[in-house]
């Protein structure tokens, strides 16, 4: 399956979610009551974009499939070129370094989403941390960039904090 | 008189601050690549919620104004357009600023961005109110069919296939049909979970599908050093001559802006496109674009300025959204407990006047600022994504749950987030979700009450010359592209 970009792997993922969402609406409308104060009812309109959806997903599958066709056979073409010209085009591929850091940067956010809903550390030095330990994950380390992360860290958290919470009366999470 | 009025109201110290910071925040992210109004605008949807309504949309507006105008000046300098619709004046802009140009190339851009706005707003001024008063007389079958008419025009223009732009408006409707049904009230598809039950907020979902969404595209690219081109600013100030070379340029493009941005969902990136290739196809020389054509720049800058006034005529006309940033500022409308639409004229009229005075003095310090701040705003775009995208998450993080008190609101703008990138990544445009899911409820609305009038016919659909239009022209533009490509393939 070398000949599939990308691009055709996020969009096999992408239409059968879109697949799945019109089988929940078609599940979820056929719960729901009768219609009462109007023609149509609670369950209308779910219940055409459910069906919609399905027919679209149908549709683009059918072209889908036949780009796939066209990429094999462009792919077998390649491959008798010689295996150095096989598969996807450098330039499409998204380095292994770039993944890591979308991972790291994914799982510091996410602890600080969780540390804020745990509500067990102020909001003023969860923030500090997350703006210096994510700006630190996405630079390339010199010490005067470590620097430069850890004062915004130390200045955004402490202006956003005294901007939402005294200039605009917001309940901060903590 | 009430458009009198409402300038005499923007000239006062507080409209006119939020007027200047929303057109400098809005040149500094339209030069950012990777930002842009729409997120900008989103992102301070919460912080508007605290604010006057009027001083609000003035704000937006200006934001608006300000991100459309400030691609050009990274476009031509960085060989990098900031938004979408600056992609046509890197093509003759950066040419001009590696012949040592810059300074003129920017120049005509800012004064042709100025012309288009000042173009677009009579239109605005002119058209708005009686435009108002006309769909005021619209029953629930034209507004059905005129929503209807919007989503396909979104679906048609946006990037990638039509069938690709449905599903992602259709998408757009199944997650705002989740929560109390407004017409009954009963609960639709929360499947008894409890965080379902007031359904999915917009800003949640605007956030996560604008912003979040973006900063996981951004993070996975790799970050380039940027090459400044220009040098010394030479020829910055225009010169009465450019007025007889470029006038009817400018005028031909701002009209094609406005009429653009007028169509929804269309948006000024295709405006650019259009206007780009129309002055193409009337020069006597069109080889010479592409290579530094100043023609070129003033077709590209005049019509994607034009746009935004245009696209704000059927959104406070209509409460038809012109362009995804519109589909916000219909959100922001509506924290602000604001009808969009022809009764906005008559409820709030403070507002609609407002806006469009506001678009007007928005346009001027346009202007006046990205001839003042050229350099220094070029500087800003070069910052690195490290310092500003943990900040960005944290301004989201902290405007979800202050608007509802509750951290499952960052879940669920963290989940519309990855969402929101993987169609992204399978090639899906963003902006018809979005108007799918503002429009939904509308459309739902209207359909309703058009079949209680009807006693359930749909007849009336086809009966009423409006909608028979509005259907007329759903499906010519539903199937002008199967008809362009069955054409080409016959060549």
């Amino acid at each position: 399956m070398s000949f599939l970009t990308p691009e055709h792997r996020g969009e096999t993922l992408c239409l059968l979610l879109l697949a799945a969402t019109g089988i929940t609406l078609l599940v979820g409308a056929a719960s729901l009551p009768e219609p009462m104060f109007d023609p149509m009812g609670p369950a209308g309109l779910p219940r055409w974009i459910g069906w919609l959806l399905l027919a679209f997903v149908a549709l683009r599958l059918v072209v889908f499939a036949r780009d796939v066709r066209a990429a094999s056979r462009a792919d077998k073409a390649r491959n008798m070129l010689g295996a150095g010209e096989r598969g996807i085009p450098r330039a499409e591929i998204t380095d292994r370094p770039q993944i890591a850091r979308l991972l790291i940067a994914a799982a510091i956010t996410l602890a600080y989403v969780a540390i804020l809903a745990a509500k067990v550390v102020p909001f003023v030095w969860v923030t500090m941390l997350f703006i210096t330990v994510l700006g630190a994950a996405m630079i390339e380390y010199t010490p005067r960039k470590l620097i430069t992360v850890a004062a915004i860290g130390v200045v955004m958290s402490l202006a956003l904090t005294y901007v939402f919470t005294d200039v605009l009366s917001v309940v901060l999470p903590q | 008189m009430q458009l009198f009025e409402a300038f005499l109201n923007v000239l006062a110290p507080a409209p006119m601050f939020f007027i200047f910071l929303g057109v400098l925040l809005g040149i500094v992210v339209g030069a950012i690549p990777g930002l842009g109004g729409a997120m900008l605008i989103a992102l301070l949807l919460p912080v508007t919620f605290y604010m006057d309504s009027v001083l609000a949309l003035m704000l937006l507006v200006s934001i608006y104004v300000g991100s459309v105008s400030g691609g050009l000046i990274t476009a031509i300098m960085l060989k990098m357009p900031g938004t979408p619709s600056a992609v046509m004046t890197v093509l003759d802009g950066y040419p001009m600023a590696q012949q040592g140009r810059a300074g003129r190339a920017l120049s005509l851009g800012i004064m042709a961005s100025f012309v288009g706005g000042i173009i677009s707003w009579l239109f605005l001024a002119l058209l708005s109110p009686p435009l108002a008063d006309f769909a005021l007389k619209f029953g629930p079958y034209e507004l059905f069919t005129l929503v209807l008419m919007a989503l396909v025009l979104i679906a048609t223009i946006a990037e990638g296939t039509l069938v690709k732009g449905l599903l992602i408006a259709l998408f757009g409707m199944a997650v705002a049909m989740v929560g109390p049904d407004a017409s009954s009230g009963v609960m639709r598809l929360t499947f008894g979970i409890d965080s379902f039950t007031g359904g999915f907020s917009l800003l949640p979902v605007l956030l996560g599908v604008f912003v979040i969404s973006q900063i996981i595209e951004d993070v996975l690219k790799k970050e380039v050093p940027i090459q400044q081109q220009g040098g010394q600013l030479t020829e910055f100030m225009p010169s009465s001559g450019d007025v007889k070379k470029h006038g009817p340029n400018a005028v031909r493009s701002s009209l094609i802006g406005t009429w653009i941005g007028v169509l929804p969902g269309v948006g000024s990136a295709i405006a650019a496109i259009v206007a780009y290739t129309t002055t193409k196809s009337f020069s006597k020389h069109p080889e010479t674009f592409g290579t530094g054509e100043e023609a070129g720049i003033v077709a590209a800058e005049a019509s994607n300025n034009a746009s935004v006034n245009g696209a704000l005529i059927p959104l406070i006309t209509l409460g038809i959204p012109g362009s995804v940033i519109d589909a916000i500022l219909i959100g922001a409308l509506v924290i602000h407990n604001l009808q969009p639409g022809p009764l906005l004229f008559t409820n709030s009229p403070e507002i609609a006047y407002g806006v469009i005075a506001a678009a007007l003095v928005a346009n001027f310090m346009m202007a006046a600022l990205m001839f003042a701040g050229v350099r220094p705003i070029a500087r800003i775009a070069t910052i690195s994504r490290a310092y500003l995208f943990p900040t960005i998450i944290v301004c989201c993080v902290i405007g979800v749950y202050s608007l509802s008190n509750s951290m499952s609101s960052v879940w669920v703008m963290i989940a519309f987030g990855v969402l929101g990138f993987a169609f992204r990544r399978g090639g899906f445009p963003v902006g018809p979700f979005v108007l799918g899911y503002i429009l939904a409820p509308l459309a739902e609305k209207e359909l309703r009450s058009g079949l209680m009038l009807y006693d359930g016919s749909l007849m009336p659909l086809v009966t009423r010359p409006i909608s028979l239009f509005f259907i007329v022209l759903t499906l010519v533009l539903a199937l002008w592209p199967l008809v362009q490509a069955r054409m080409k393939a016959r060549g």
